[in-house]
């Protein structure tokens, strides 16, 4: 079925464009002109995607998505704004929006975003739905839940021991694979009967249970090697509501204590326990299943979560790049007239005291070093496009070292490298890694006045929580400068905070780092201990070597 | 002596650029502060060379540039762009051309300026 829209905007034109071109795409569209008409729509009928302008008549639109999130919270929303505000943007966000788009728009963004959202949703419902069968489950078999398959398949087998007052006994269950039974679980079986019996649907006593599915009493096959009198068996198939009848094994009972043969009411004693054994397996098993299908699609969610903070870290970022650029302009020409100016006074007063020079002179150079901040706010605005390329790290951090050294005169630091002998290859845009590596150098450096040690160390590692079991590197380096401050830890990434006010420092090298670093799906982590050692640790998703991608080609 | 026109809508910028300038005794400058009638300006002067904004109020310094190189007379006359539309940084990196054009990024030394100047003045 068409996902269905409701469209809310004031502006007719607006609503006609949208509704014309969703609907060639074969969405089915509504549109309102206000917040209003849009909750009375949304109670009556139901929708999986609102697109809403933020700005409207009467009522607020914040408001409204409130509303809307009581009345149907499945739904997704996406926000049209005419003010570029990233507050109220992320505001609405905040309350369950899936995205906002600045007008005027892209269509084909906002198609794409329009895609996305309903892959989201449909993903959502799908997580809703089962979360609530979930529960039913966990209400009714809580006890299933604690146990694992074997120990409940023994406390059945104990049973239908007690039951029949037999010495011996198996549950024999159908393998999923190759569809034979195979003893999950005996008693009074040696333990090679047990790992080596393979049975075939249809052979043998359990076989022929399982396939003709109707308990089997056999009084004395005193011939065969592993029973002494009659055996019983009796087939395990489910019945399990919604689903076709499934047979799952057979559960198989020998030699009474009492050396008699099995009874009738043994038998239908027996199956009696069979049936409800066969209700728990089943149950046990879509419990099972359930609870993957659930951990998949918190995955699924959490991906398409971490897919649209991108996208909105994206947007916050083109919206820091128009402003940003705006006041560059703005800033660089009052700079200029100040620049003009200074040098006009140095030219009028040539020989003024040395005092009023020096003056001069500083503000000279507080407006040049505004201008470096200006700068580097523009390199927001336009980052250069980047080139990614396979680089294995020591050679991208030589590379970075030498051009470093030649830059940067280190009479009193001493630069050590400890790499892993193991090649290991990142994808990374060069420049964009050496400005990083230049900024965590440089600040190592300047942390040190009076010398001290740099140690750059990489290793291979897997950490668990970095969303992935993929394997990254790291690259650390550690100095043995004055260190951070506890309470400045939390703010080091922060645009514009500096320790190194006094020495020109722009707050900016870290706020890039680790933007570069995470822009290629690394982590940037900062550890100090003050006046002892500061780590700095780039980790960094590993990409197969040159060499590997052919091994995989010709396996 | 060269003659410099600088056209730019800052007029306190223009005036420190004018002033230490003709404190050189070498350049003659004249400041234009409007975009308007700017060829007429341009023909009147016959400047040796010209300092051209970008962004003015309602005309595009490089839409001027293209009417620069239009006419017989003006298309000769160099011309640079001083703007604080670009990066010093960006500008040097392409050795100050940006599409076939010269760039000088404010805010700019005066001793910069100087040398860029007598680089392409007439």
């Amino acid at each position: 079925m068409s996902p269905k829209i409701l469209l809310v905007d004031d502006e007719e034109i607006i609503r006609q464009l949208l509704v014309r071109t969703l609907g060639e795409k074969g969405y089915i569209v509504e549109s309102v002109e206000d917040g209003n008409t849009a909750l009375e729509k949304i109670k009556e009928n139901s929708f999986d995607l609102l697109i809403t302008d933020l700005k409207m008549p009467k009522v607020d639109g914040i408001e409204v998505l409130r509303e809307i999130k009581k009345v149907n919270p499945y739904i997704e929303v996406i926000i049209i704004t005419g003010y570029p505000t990233i507050e109220l943007a992320v505001e609405a966000i905040r309350i369950g929006a899936f995205d906002f788009i600045c007008k005027p728009f892209d269509m084909q963004a906002l198609l794409a975003t329009v895609e996305h959202s309903l892959e989201k949703q449909k993903f959502s419902i799908n997580y809703f739905k089962l979360s609530e069968l979930m529960a039913l489950f966990e209400i009714t078999k809580t006890m299933v839940a604690d146990v694992s398959l074997d120990t409940l398949l023994a406390k059945i087998l104990d049973s239908a021991l007690e039951i029949t007052k037999a010495k011996r006994g198996s549950i024999l269950l159908v393998d999923e694979k190759d569809k034979e039974l195979r003893i999950k679980v005996a008693r009074g079986l040696s333990q090679e009967i047990i790992d080596n019996t393979r049975i075939k649907i249809n052979e043998g006593i359990a076989g022929r249970t399982a396939k003709e599915e109707a308990p089997a009493l056999v009084a004395d096959i005193r011939e065969d090697y592993h029973a002494t009198n009659s055996v019983l068996s009796i087939p395990l198939v489910s019945r399990a509501i919604d689903s076709p009848r499934n047979i799952l094994g057979a559960i198989n009972i020998s030699d009474k204590i009492s050396g008699e043969g099995f009874t009738d009411r043994e038998q239908t004693l027996l199956s009696v326990l069979a049936g409800e054994a066969a209700v728990t397996i089943e149950n046990f098993r879509l419990f099972n299943e359930l609870q993957k299908k659930i951990i998949d699609l918190k995955q699924a969610i959490e991906q398409l979560n971490l897919a649209q903070t991108q996208l909105i870290q994206s947007e916050k970022l083109a919206a820091l790049g128009r402003f940003a650029t705006g006041i560059a302009h703005e800033v660089k020409n009052p700079l200029g007239i100040i620049l003009g100016g200074m040098e006009f006074l140095e030219l009028k007063l040539p020989h003024v005291e040395s005092e009023i020079k020096t003056a001069i002179h500083k503000i000279e150079e507080a407006t040049l070093r505004a201008n470096v901040i200006v700068q580097n706010l523009l390199k927001f605005a336009r980052p250069s496009e980047s080139k990614i390329e396979r680089l294995e790290i020591k050679d991208l951090i030589e590379d970075a070292l030498s051009l470093f050294k030649f830059r940067i005169p280190l009479s009193k630091i001493k630069i050590e490298t400890d790499f892993t002998k193991e090649l290991l290859y990142i994808e990374v845009d060069r420049n964009q890694m050496q400005q990083v590596l230049f900024n965590i150098l440089m600040n190592a450096v300047e942390a040190m006045p009076g010398g001290g040690d740099i140690k750059i160390k990489t290793y291979k590692t897997v950490i668990q929580e970095f969303s992935s079991t993929n394997p990254l590197c790291i690259i650390e380096i550690i100095d043995t400068g004055e260190g951070i401050a506890k309470e400045d830890l939390p703010k080091l990434f922060e645009p514009f905070f500096t320790t190194k006010r006094d020495r020109k420092g722009t707050g900016l090298g870290l706020f890039m780092s680790r933007m570069i670093v995470e822009n290629h799906k690394g982590k940037l982590l900062i550890e100090s201990q003050p006046h002892k050692e500061t780590s700095v640790k780039m980790i960094l998703p590993i990409v197969p070597g040159e060499n590997e991608d052919e091994k995989n080609s010709t396996h | 002596m060269k003659k410099i026109l600088l056209i730019d809508d800052e007029e306190d910028f223009c005036y420190f650029v004018k002033n230490n300038l003709e404190a050189t005794g070498n350049f003659e400058v004249e400041v234009y502060n409007d975009d308007i009638d700017i060829i007429q300006e341009v023909r009147r002067l016959r400047p040796d060379l010209i300092l051209l904004d970008i962004k003015m109020p309602k005309k595009d310094g490089s839409d001027i540039a293209l009417e620069l190189k239009r006419y017989r007379d003006t298309q000769e006359i160099p011309f640079l762009f001083l703007t604080a539309l670009v990066n010093e940084e960006e500008t040097q990196k392409r050795g100050n051309f940006i599409g076939g054009e010269y760039f000088i990024a404010k805010p700019v030394r005066i001793n910069e300026l100087i040398d860029t100047i007598n680089r392409f003045a007439i």
